[in-house]
């Protein structure tokens, strides 16, 4: 922002640019200054020098008082920084990345020892459990073998039957108060009858 | 203090976003991190990810960042440069603060990088500069400095025009 307070406009000594030609100057011709060939060689080989060196007293100046720019500009060094940069730290990283996997590798190593170890004992448990299981079955069918001769077939049926007919077997019992089991559905206790008396 | 749930909030406190140290190199674009969220040799990598990333993407908030969990047999830290170049990092079984050193060390700006940013910044943004590059180009922009002469002229008791003026 700018106070306009005590603005003035600015008024170089000139006539505004869109006012028309004075009309006392209206048809007067510029007088063209003549220049002997010589005098404009002169010139323009003074002119060509005096540019010349104030173009390069300006680079010089520009490229003293920007180091920044200078370094931006310079993509060769800039390039050459970079992957000197790079190649540094991908030497360190590389020493890193050689000492782990060293370091990964004995663990990967001893992990997969231990897993065949575990495995190893589980395949043995499993083992172990079947055979007892097979022990235990195998006890099984030798006591049902044993068995195999007090079967009742068709055969003995007749003999057995007569042998059942002839040795009753009564399941009937009862309990006294003392907790003695009295087999029998007639049997009677006749001492501890007397026993209560 | 609002907002301050979730598992350690103090992660998205400006104090501890602004004490990260790594600011990744220039030419760093996309960072990317691979690791497993069940093993033992993961644990270090998980850590970083739960309390160094938030710091590293806000002090680097031109970089990608990426995670990609449970895609890798081992964990392992992948930069890629602008220039194509590419640095791969193994962090198998290591644990937050080794990887965080390393990656200072390894992709991180170097101390004379950062102490010449610093001044270049502080140059710049200095507000009492001005000319190209800063925030002004000329001081007759502040209110009440002297306006330029291209512009308006200047006061007549400056000019020497009046100033070295006989009087006749």
């Amino acid at each position: 922002m700018i106070s306009y307070q005590n603005l003035q406009s600015v008024r170089w000594r000139r006539k505004p640019i869109w006012m028309p030609t004075a009309k006392s100057k209206l048809y007067r011709i510029p007088v063209k200054p003549v220049i002997p060939e010589e005098e404009k060689e002169e010139i323009k080989r003074l002119y060509n020098n005096y540019r010349t060196y104030i173009k390069s007293i300006r680079r010089f100046l520009t490229y003293k008082h920007s180091v920044l720019l200078m370094a931006k500009s310079d993509t060769e060094q800039l390039k050459k920084a970079f992957d000197e940069d790079f190649m540094r730290c991908k030497e360190i990283n590389d020493k890193w990345n050689e000492d782990l996997k060293k370091l990964r590798e004995e663990r990967v190593a001893k992990q997969l020892q231990e897993e065949i170890e575990f495995a190893k004992n589980r395949m043995a448990n499993l083992i172990k459990q079947k055979e007892q299981k097979l022990a235990e079955a195998e006890e099984i069918v030798r006591k049902e073998k044993q068995m195999v001769g007090t079967f009742i077939t068709p055969e003995n049926l007749d003999e057995v039957i007569e042998k059942a007919l002839s040795n009753p077997v009564d399941y009937n019992f009862a309990i006294d108060l003392e907790g003695n089991r009295i087999i029998g559905r007639e049997t009677k206790p006749e001492e501890q009858v007397s026993v209560k008396q | 203090m609002p907002f301050m749930i979730g598992p350690a909030p103090i992660r998205r406190t400006l104090k501890f976003l602004e004490a990260g140290r790594l600011a990744l190199k220039e030419q760093i674009k996309i960072f990317a991190v691979h690791y497993n969220l069940h093993d033992d040799n993961n644990k270090g990598a998980k850590e970083f990810v739960f309390w160094y990333l938030p710091q590293i993407q806000y002090k680097n908030p031109d970089v990608q960042i990426a995670t990609f969990k449970n895609l890798t047999p081992s964990p392992f830290i992948r930069c890629f440069y602008e220039s194509g170049h590419e640095m791969l990092i193994d962090i198998d079984n290591k644990s937050k603060d080794e990887i965080y050193e390393h990656l200072i060390r390894v992709v991180g700006k170097t101390k004379e990088v950062l102490e010449a940013e610093s001044i270049s910044k502080e140059k710049k943004d200095n507000p009492a500069n001005f000319g190209v590059g800063c925030d002004r180009h000329c001081i007759c922009e502040i209110p009440g400095q002297i306006p330029c002469p291209g512009v308006v002229p200047l006061p007549m008791h400056m000019r020497g025009k009046y100033k070295y003026k006989k009087d006749v």
